[in-house]
């Protein structure tokens, strides 16, 4: 791990709608594994991705049941960073911004993504050592 | 400067594509074109034009971090 | 810190929000003492042009209160001192009409944008 290394990543895009979803959690992933401190502003859409009420489902193209699919869900994608931060000793600061979080009635969220607004993110901008802001289109 | 290729932008590293030799010319130039691996192998991208190099997603995180460096992603 | 937030994407969301979301975001970041500036580009050029108007929307009985007004939102910007780039040569292939843009909006050539990349410490895409 890059000692003392503070990251902060930008997100936008809901989850299920585009491939930035999951090149930005690859990112995290590897920054939980070098960075100290990982700070996620997640706007927009992106404060979907840790909604409480996602729930697989089956897939009835394939023939699948839900046990036999396992559809991922973002939010357990997330619940897996939040575990590699505690193995790793990385501290993730999930930042789901507020108002879009009401806009969209994604309050309801898995443990850990916690409710802040455009101050926290730049708070964590000016102690980070690197910023990723990924757009959306 | 490094030119980090992510998600669909890498079929355009593919050897023989329309536009690859725009990366090779910028890897002639000095500039780092890398491709990540992962979306290389989902997208089945066996051969690259010359001057691009297959990483993992974590060089980019260490792009990053790394001093005097700013991220700009298209 | 010098930040440069770069607009490209132009009219999205924008009458469900009833702003910008990122001129919004950036306004807040300024509100909150960052030292942002905007370029914009692509489509998102349109922003300047004055007049813009998005009244009258209705679903049934459900009207927009507040249509975005997205050249007053760039007038604000520019009065609480933040620099709005556009990039000229998007203007002119839009045709923008030049006696009917935002007042202060600084005009930069795409040939200037790497220089002008050059004096931020956070260039930021949106």
């Amino acid at each position: 791990m890059t000692i003392g290394k503070n990251l902060t990543v930008a997100i936008m895009d809901p989850p299920y709608e585009s491939a930035t979803t999951a090149t930005a959690l690859r990112i995290i992933d590897a920054a939980l594994r070098q960075a100290q401190v990982v700070t996620v502003f997640a706007y927009e859409g992106a404060v979907s991705m840790t909604m409480k009420a996602q729930q697989p489902h089956a897939n009835p193209v394939k023939g699948t049941t839900v046990e036999q699919e396992e559809h991922p869900t973002t939010k357990d994608w997330i619940a897996g960073l939040f575990a590699l931060a505690r193995q790793t000793g990385a501290k993730l600061d999930w930042i789901n911004c507020g108002l879009c979080v009401d806009e969209r009635g994604a309050g309801e969220t898995i443990d850990g993504p916690r409710r802040g607004s455009p101050k926290d993110f730049f708070e964590a901008v000016k102690l980070s050592d690197g910023v990723i802001v990924i757009p959306t289109h | 400067m490094t030119l980090f290729l992510v998600q669909n932008a890498v079929l355009a590293a593919r050897e023989g594509a329309s536009h690859a030799g725009g990366y090779s010319d910028l890897a002639r130039a000095g500039v780092a074109v890398v491709a990540d691996a992962f979306a290389l192998r989902e997208r089945a991208v066996d051969r690259l034009a010359s001057g691009i190099e297959p990483s993992g997603i974590d060089r980019l995180v260490s792009l990053a971090l790394t001093p005097q460096t700013r991220v700009i992603w298209h | 810190m010098k930040i440069l937030s770069i607009v490209d994407t132009a009219y999205r969301a924008t009458l469900e929000e009833q702003d910008d979301t990122i001129l919004w975001l950036n306004h807040a970041l300024r509100n909150n003492g960052a030292e942002v500036s905007i370029l914009l580009s692509g489509n998102a050029v349109n922003y300047a042009v004055r007049g813009q108007d998005a009244a009258g929307l209705a679903f049934g009985d459900r009207r927009v209160a507040h249509p975005p007004r997205l050249d007053e939102d760039l007038a604000r910007l520019i009065a609480a001192k933040v620099a709005v780039f556009a990039v000229e040569e998007d203007i002119r292939e839009r045709a923008l009409p030049a006696d009917s843009l935002v007042a202060g909006i600084e005009k930069l050539s795409r040939a200037g944008i790497p220089e002008a990349i050059e004096r931020f410490d956070q260039v930021w895409r949106w």
